[in-house]
């Protein structure tokens, strides 16, 4: 990956290129513009690290492209990307025989990744109150709740991403809301 | 309700995470040359320029009447409709334009008084719907907002180190519109009260809110007075004191007729609760039980639980009217900065037995 920008690539992982039409190669494009940084910030929140959430993010773009390239097509990039990157995630943690690490257990220094965005969690207590909140929730109401208050997608969208009715959607969000209101301001 | 908007707020915290924009720009590079793509570089142009001119454009756009007809049509939309967007959008252009403090503080109570406003419409169009009640809670926290940017221009003013005649004239415009916003509520909380019982709460935010606007401007009106002591500012003192004595008595009206609205809904409350005393039966037990299965399991406030509920309020509703007798007494005496200060921590006393 570090290389690429000295000489202008023509294979891709051993395959041959294939040419991608102007059509696709806008639409790559504006999915890279829109939601590169929404799963960066999925990414970093479930791996907690600057770095490892960068090349979780760079290898989803790339796989995505590689589908592409086989001459597949995509209907949504927002569902095919998060699906690419929670498998990327999965298999991070089942790779490296990871155990589930709670907040408390992270080094002091993990809250250096986050203070490094330009504008700044300024408040790490504050941080770590949000993260509890959000740990408690089951997984599924954890990634609903993301998508649809921190990333700003419609319950129809979150529909497709979760692969849930419309009504799950809004019961998981109810739901999830009630929890974090309890753990936050009662 | 509210504590549903503070929690949402807390999760949009997280939005702040960014990634680093280096490192973006490099992806699509790289991504941009591995399909052979050759892009004109509209990212050349300093950030600065396109910031400006969109700005610029915007404001042509608003003010020189281009795509006016929309904007015009705009402003008439009520919250569920399409160009309701439109009309928040050129509302901030608007205050972004306005001038000095004294306007941006007629400004903000302008468009807390115009969301309630629509509240009103909206009834009147929807009826009760469903649709109504969230345009009705989404409309009171815009007012919220600008009812808190209120009192931060209002707190801005008072050092600003203008004399007292600027600050009666400024203040009191700003008490004269706090008024209207008051009426205006008054006259949604008579009409939706009953029907939606939850905008209770809500209302009542906005009635603290207008408090602290009233602290802050109180804080003023006093400061003003104590300056007035020495000879060319005693006529602008004696304007000061009279609003302060006004002021005084609305707090008092106000927190009176929060006490007695409180006190008819505990009576209500307390005829409900003997009521199921009274007619309490098996029947009433079964229903109990099978309305908890539907509850998922969770058990329903028991009555013990409901009286206690109710003592408690009565109690704190005695304590509201106690602070209220102090400030009447405070009032006769002529303390009418201590009784403000009772009348509203009566008013808010009241609000905690709501």
């Amino acid at each position: 990956m570090k290389n690429v920008f000295n000489n202008k690539p023509n294979k891709m992982d051993g395959n041959e290129i294939i040419p991608l039409d102007t059509k696709t190669q806008q639409a790559f494009l504006r999915a890279f513009d829109e939601l590169a940084p929404k799963l960066y910030r999925f990414s970093l929140l479930k791996v907690s690290s600057k770095v490892l959430a960068e090349d979780l993010v760079s290898q989803t773009f790339l796989r995505t492209l590689q589908y592409l390239h086989n001459g597949r097509e995509i209907k949504t990039f927002s569902v095919f990307l998060y699906q690419v990157l929670k498998n990327l995630i999965t298999d991070h943690w089942r790779s490296k025989n990871r155990q589930n690490v709670s907040l408390e257990e992270f080094p002091d220094d993990i809250f250096a990744d986050y203070r490094q965005s330009p504008e700044k969690i300024t408040n790490e207590i504050e941080f770590k109150r949000i993260m509890d909140g959000l740990n408690q929730l089951p997984k599924d109401q954890q990634e609903i709740i993301h998508w649809r208050f921190i990333d700003g997608f419609s319950v129809k969208e979150i529909a497709a991403l979760s692969g849930k009715k419309n009504s799950a959607i809004y019961v998981s969000i109810y739901r999830a809301i009630n929890k974090l209101k309890q753990h936050w301001h009662v | 309700m509210f504590k549903i908007f503070q929690t949402i707020k807390t999760l949009k915290k997280l939005k702040k995470i960014e990634p680093d924009k280096r490192w973006l720009k490099n992806q699509r590079a790289y991504f941009t040359r591995i399909m052979n793509i050759e892009e004109t570089i509209k990212a050349a142009r300093p950030i600065f320029f396109r910031k400006t001119a969109v700005i610029a454009l915007t404001v042509l756009l608003v003010f020189l009447g281009i795509g006016g007809g929309a904007i015009n049509s705009a402003q008439a939309a009520l919250p569920s409709d399409a160009l309701y967007p439109l009309k928040l959008f050129t509302e901030k252009i608007q205050g972004l334009l306005v001038i000095g403090n004294e306007n941006k503080i007629d400004f903000a109570l302008k468009l807390a008084e115009k969301r309630l406003e629509e509240i009103e419409k909206e009834t009147e169009r929807n009826g009760n719907s469903e649709k109504n009640e969230r345009v009705a809670f989404t409309a009171i926290s815009h007012a919220q907002d600008n009812l808190k940017k209120a009192e931060t221009l209002i707190k801005e003013n008072s050092g600003s180190g203008k004399n007292e005649n600027e600050n009666f004239k400024q203040i009191e415009k700003a008490l004269k519109k706090l008024g209207k916003v008051s009426e205006r509520k008054n006259r949604v909380a008579a009409k939706l009260s009953d029907k939606i019982p939850e905008l209770s709460s809500a209302l009542n935010s906005l009635d603290l809110a207008s408090i602290k606007i009233e602290e802050e401007a109180n804080k003023i009106i006093i400061n003003g007075i104590i300056a007035s002591t020495t000879e060319p500012a005693v006529s602008a003192g004696n304007d000061l004191f009279n609003l302060l004595k006004e002021q005084a008595q609305k707090a008092i009206e106000r927190a009176e007729k929060k006490i007695r609205i409180v006190e008819e809904k505990l009576e209500r409350f307390a005829e409900k609760i003997s009521d199921t005393q009274i007619n309490g039966n098996a029947d009433n037990e079964k229903r109990g039980e099978e309305r908890q299965e539907k509850n998922q399991g969770k058990p329903l406030k028991s009555l013990e639980r409901l009286v206690q509920e109710l003592e408690d309020s009565a109690k704190k509703l005695e304590s509201a009217a106690e602070k209220l007798n102090n400030a009447k007494k405070e009032f006769n005496e002529g303390n009418f900065d201590k009784t403000i200060k009772q009348a509203n921590e009566a008013f808010k006393k009241a609000v905690e037995a709501e």
